[in-house]
């Protein structure tokens, strides 16, 4: 069984909208209420509150390949080195 | 070894944060089988050199930066259901449990709680358990 511990550092993060945009920050509310519990001090980062770092699913375009690109794409999936 | 640490007062707050604790836990959606890119640039950013890992220049080799944490725990959820995630490889476990853990206490205990097809019908159930399930293991920690 693993030793107790007395210190946790929760780190979580649910960038973008989706069908459950809240459900991580749940699950980390889960894991939070159980540690204190136990007597754990807990401290949780939210990096979707805390960062403004860039995440490429939040900024990228919607980019269509040219179809001359989705045939080299096809070669080099294809290649016997496996691209 | 000085320590390098970005400017950044996020990373700063989370490189504290890593030092302070004895255990990270870690929740997050699986995208393709990976981690989400603001969850990789929290490994980006703050496993650095001096934080993440170490150069010992006596023994001349790398030493683990974050050997205070001793218990790794991490809560996803997949879109796809399990064989199929093995399938792919699951390559956010394989760089956690395979990877980080090796710049953790060399006895770093990780605790694993996946929710596969989430978005499936009928799942607000499931979903429901997901998190009473994670309470009652987080408060054996």
């Amino acid at each position: 069984m693993a030793s107790r511990v007395s210190k946790v550092l929760i780190v979580h993060t649910h960038p973008v909208v989706t069908r459950y945009p809240s459900f991580t920050r749940a699950m980390a509310g889960s894991m939070a209420t159980g540690l204190r519990k136990a007597g754990v001090d807990v401290r949780r980062v939210d990096l979707d509150e805390a960062s403004k770092w860039t995440s490429p699913a939040m900024t990228q375009r919607v980019w269509l390949p040219k179809p001359h690109i989705l045939r080299f794409s096809g070669t080099l999936l294809s290649a016997p080195n496996g691209g | 070894m000085r320590t390098k640490i970005p400017g950044d007062p996020v990373v700063k707050e989370l490189v504290d944060g890593l030092r302070w604790c004895e255990g990270l836990a870690l929740a997050y959606p699986t995208w393709w089988f990976n981690l989400p890119a603001r969850m990789k640039g929290f490994f980006d950013r703050c496993f650095v050199p001096g934080v993440g890992f170490k150069y010992d220049k006596e023994l001349g080799r790398r030493t683990t930066g974050l050997q205070n944490i001793s218990r790794l725990g991490v809560a996803t959820t997949y879109g796809f259901d399990e064989p199929t995630v093995s399938k792919a490889g699951d390559a956010g476990r394989l760089m956690l449990e395979g990877g980080m853990t090796m710049l953790m206490h060399p006895q770093v205990v990780t605790q694993w709680d996946p929710l596969y097809s989430m978005q499936a019908e009928g799942g607000d159930e499931a979903r429901a358990k997901f998190l009473v399930d994670l309470e009652a293991a987080y408060a054996k920690w």
